[in-house]
């Protein structure tokens, strides 16, 4: 890059006048002042006008490097290749990463990048329902009962069938009626989760 | 004397400073596409993904070791990408090798790292500029980001005592007519930066000595009250440096965009030097149109920074023999997508107070996808101008929008707000209010079948004539488009074939507050009428507005509100908000699968017929004519699996079209989803939904003699328990309605249905 490029041809140029020294100098204390208020790139801040209250915190943000330490085989490629999108509940390769992506993130306590990961695996397989159901318990977590029963009503709606899956969606429905205090509901969806 | 400098000293300096002032705070807002999310698998052939990479002004070179460049191979590409922020984080420039196989994504392999990725964001493109305090965008750069070389070669072009002249350098005056002379042409300026600005602010070119004066006066005041940083960075956003057609590029940002159609830090050292060799003559040395002195005059300052130390020996003569690397296609890009920008301007004014848009120089990385986006405005083009041929109607009158929409998040792809999509303007998509036509129907339909005991798809409606008595209004009498009554026809038929009168009796029926309610849950937040005409599309809507409606139906039921934006981080990347995905379920599963099961008939057999012989019947499109009287309006709502696409064809004069939904809008639809790789509609079947073969005509279960027997849908209870008889009975005896239909709810009290 000419960036570089011009720093080597500096190095190299003994003979540089004295008011382009002192021009350089300048400029580069221009520039470190300002690369000085730019976050490192690895560290995300979150203002707090993010969403939540846990979005507030200092957190790192997910490491590329991370994702590399589930290397694909050429041959796990081409299983991807053949699979069509929401084949199955774990889904192609793309969908397992960021799926653990997105457990990592939880793990750590950033539950809106384990979000987002999730909402990234559902614009690419968005009929996989233990995508829906995961964001479902995320949501639950992070106290908003109402999008943990919708996220889990849809989760029911694609299980099909997988019934495993469909009693753990009604009983995600019963925890989020249960936090509203809608005992009721919960009870409703408690009865439609041991439903044969 | 003394009091009248002063007081001009006074009036000079206010002058100075409130132009300084505005021009500091005005950096725009960014808009970006959503990144390409590049994984094993994806649909992507290797040629599509040069054209993207081209498109997101990365440069094809031997060797791709600087960001944005690539090398495209057999079947494969090498690349180095731009490092770019997201919501959830940072994704680092990398060298990647991507292996391509069968129209697909085989591989991509982290060169530097030697492991393969599963998924990488390739980058996310700049598409415009949101400003809430000028319309112009400038493409403005912060001191920081811009390259070291640049300003090395400005300050020596330019002014070499920059960082410590007050505002005006005698010194360098001499210096540069000195050179001049001795160069026997101008080479240098003899003004400081600080007075180039200060001429920039006033834009007169008058040469006087009183006009000369005044400069360098302004000039000092500007040093007084400001730093050298904060001058020069106005500078680099403010000098002139070319022209577009009736626009003036100012700054070196835009410049860098309108000349190579990249990003300022990724020029070359003889780009860098060709633009800041046009500081001094944008229009003598327009490289566009004097190829041949914008070369000599980037080679005369290259042979300046050689002169001054600034080359490796030997580098000179390869900087000089390079091409100028002007861009043939490049677009001032603000203004490619105005209809989805204006979109997300205006969601950003819904959920943002102004003085926080003010913040300087946010990222808005939105929903947009390129290649659907592109799709969509060529698809709208292309069969306007067939339409307007086929027609013979004055060519350029018919109009049109489109609004693609990702079925089960609500992510607007796309959005055409008239058929040249790249002008600003008025914008359909958003604005053109109109009636909807039959499009509503399916709203009719929804209220019926959440009343299984009631109503099914077998359900036997009366098609005969309908008189409706309003006190105060005149007799309201519905048609069919056919001009015809069909007598008792079955539901499943009635909303294939789009008959208006089965349906506004069916709509009298579940009463007006009903099908207004669904309306509601579906996402129409306008006021809605409850008079009897809406049953059959005397609503007003934009397409953005049907295409939330028709969101939910293609979820499953699942409204999920519309989104254009993903995130907002601000200038140093910190993310600030995020649009998170929400959805409600308001229709429940068994009657949105039976309404999915009849708006794919629309297709397979109704009035969309067209589209079930030209697309593959797998793919299980369902979808919705619309026409409104005298042919004003043509509307087509359908999807399939992964896209959703709403298209009005209309025109602004509200005259006809001669078009009905199927002949205009549903070719629109059609010419778009043939350029996107679609997947199928696949509704999961809710448990308590039965399949029962019953014969429509009767809307009885079906015996062996029946030959219009079908397999239908019904809740589990609802369908009918009578056997018809068709081989035998049914030619002698009347088909009586199948199941006891609910008594009709008035749906105000004075009216009367007859």
């Amino acid at each position: 890059m000419s960036n570089a490029l011009v720093a080597v041809a500096w190095r190299g140029a003994p003979s540089v006048e004295r008011w382009l020294a002192a021009a350089a100098v300048a400029a580069a204390t221009l520039l470190g002042a300002g690369c000085a208020s730019t976050p490192p790139a690895q560290v995300v801040e979150r203002s707090a006008t993010a969403q939540s209250a846990e979005t507030a915190e200092r957190r790192p943000a997910p490491e590329p490097e991370a994702i590399e330490r589930t290397p694909l085989s050429p041959e796990d490629a081409a299983v991807g290749e053949a699979l069509p999108a929401g084949a199955s509940s774990a889904g192609p390769p793309v969908v397992v990463a960021l799926v653990e992506t997105a457990e990592r993130e939880a793990a750590a306590g950033a539950l809106e990048n384990a979000a987002a990961a999730l909402e990234r695996a559902l614009a690419i397989d968005p009929q996989n329902p233990s995508l829906w159901y995961r964001l479902g318990e995320l949501r639950l977590d992070q106290g908003q009962p109402e999008q943990a029963i919708q996220m889990a009503s849809k989760a029911a709606t694609l299980a099909g069938d997988d019934a495993a899956l469909r009693r753990s969606s009604w009983l995600l429905i019963a925890h989020g009626h249960r936090a509203l205090g809608d005992e009721a509901s919960a009870q409703d969806a408690l009865r439609r989760a041991d439903a044969p | 004397m003394l009091v009248l400098a002063a007081a001009g000293l006074a009036w000079l300096d206010i002058g100075v400073r409130r132009q300084f002032e505005g021009t500091r705070w005005a950096i725009p807002a960014h808009v970006y596409t959503r990144p390409l999310e590049l994984y094993a698998g994806l649909r992507l052939g290797q040629h599509d993904f040069v054209e993207m990479l081209t498109r997101l002004g990365y440069r094809r070179v031997a060797v791709p070791d600087e960001q944005g460049s690539f090398r495209a191979g057999e079947a494969q590409v090498e690349l180095m990408t731009r490092a770019n922020s997201y919501w959830d984080g940072h994704e680092r420039s990398r060298r990647l090798r991507v292996d391509f196989h069968g129209g697909r994504v085989r591989r991509i392999t982290d060169t530097a790292l030697g492991t393969a990725l599963p998924i990488v964001r390739v980058e996310a493109r700049l598409i415009g500029s949101i400003s809430p305090l000028h319309h112009e965008d400038r493409s403005l750069v912060r001191l920081e980001d811009v390259p070291q070389s640049l300003l090395t070669t400005l300050m020596l072009v330019e002014d070499r005592n920059f960082m410590r002249h007050i505002g005006v350098d005698p010194r360098g005056l001499a210096r540069a007519v000195w050179t001049n002379l001795r160069a026997g042409g101008v080479v240098q300026g003899g003004s400081t930066i600080t007075q180039q600005l200060v001429k920039n602010f006033y834009l007169s070119a008058e040469r006087t000595f009183q006009r000369k004066l005044k400069e360098m006066v302004m000039a000092v005041l500007l040093e007084l009250h400001y730093e050298k940083h904060e001058i020069l960075q106005a500078y680099l956003n403010e000098v002139f440096l070319g022209q577009a057609g009736n626009r003036a590029i100012h700054g070196f940002g835009l410049a860098s965009r309108f000349y190579f159609d990249r990003p300022l830090r990724e020029l070359t050292l003889s780009e860098t030097a060709l633009l800041v060799g046009l500081v001094q003559a944008p229009s003598a040395y327009d490289p566009r149109r004097h190829p041949e002195r914008a070369l000599a005059r980037r080679n005369v300052v290259l042979t300046l920074l050689e002169r001054h130390g600034q080359l490796r020996p030997g580098e000179l003569a390869s900087l000089q023999s390079a091409p100028l690397g002007i861009s043939t296609t490049a677009t001032l890009a603000t203004t490619r997508y105005p209809a989805f920008v204006d979109y997300v301007r205006r969601q950003l004014r819904r959920d943002y107070r102004d003085d926080d848009l003010r913040s300087q120089g946010l990222a808005i990385h939105t929903t947009l996808d390129p290649q659907v986006q592109d799709a969509a405005e060529a698809a709208l083009a292309s069969t306007l101008s067939e339409l307007d041929q086929a027609r013979d109607l004055a060519q350029g009158t018919l109009e049109g929008a489109v609004v693609v929409v990702r079925p089960n998040n609500g992510e607007v792809l796309a959005m055409v707000g008239g058929r040249q999509a790249g002008f600003a303007g008025f914008n359909r998509a958003l604005d053109a209010v109109r009636p909807i036509g039959s499009l509503v129907k399916p709203a009719v339909y929804a209220a019926a079948l959440s009343e299984p005991s009631h109503y099914t798809l077998a359900t036997l409606l009366d098609d005969g004539p309908l008189r409706v008595e309003q006190r105060g209004s005149p007799v309201w009498t519905p048609r069919n488009y056919d001009g015809k009554f069909h007598g008792e026809v079955d539901a499943l038929t009635a909303l294939a074939r789009s008959y208006n009168v089965a349906t506004a009796r069916l709509g009298l029926e579940v009463g007006m507050t009903n099908v207004v309610g669904v309306m509601r849950r579906m996402g129409i937040e306008r006021e809605l009428v409850p008079y009897p005409a809406l049953l059959l599309g005397a609503a007003d809507l934009a397409p953005v507005e049907v295409a939330q409606m028709y969101q939910t139906l293609a979820s499953g039921g699942f409204r999920a509100p519309l989104r254009g934006i993903l995130s907002v981080l601000s200038a140093a990347q910190t993310p600030l908000a995020r649009y998170a995905l929400s959805v409600d379920q308001v229709i429940d599963p068994a009657p949105m699968y039976l309404l999915n099961f009849a708006l794919q008939e629309v297709v397979r057999s109704g009035t969309a017929s067209a589209l079930g012989r030209s697309l593959s019947p797998a793919l299980n499109v369902a979808g919705k004519t619309g026409t409104t009287d005298g042919y004003r309006d043509s509307w087509f709502a359908g999807y399939t699996g992964n896209y959703l696409a709403v298209v009005w064809v209309g025109r602004d004069d509200n005259g006809s079209t001669g078009l009905s939904g199927a002949s205009g809008a549903m070719r629109v639809w059609h010419a778009l989803m043939r350029r996107l790789d679609l997947e199928p509609l696949a509704q999961p079947r809710p448990e308590d939904i039965v399949t029962v073969v019953v014969d429509l005509p009767s809307g009885k279960l079906a015996d062996d003699g029946c030959d219009g027997a079908r397999p239908l849908p019904f809740m589990r209870g609802s369908a009918p328990r009578e056997q018809a008889r068709c081989a035998t009975l049914a030619a002698r005896t009347p088909p009586a309605p199948a199941q006891r239909r609910r008594p009709s709810r008035l749906w105000l009290d004075e009216r009367n249905v007859r």
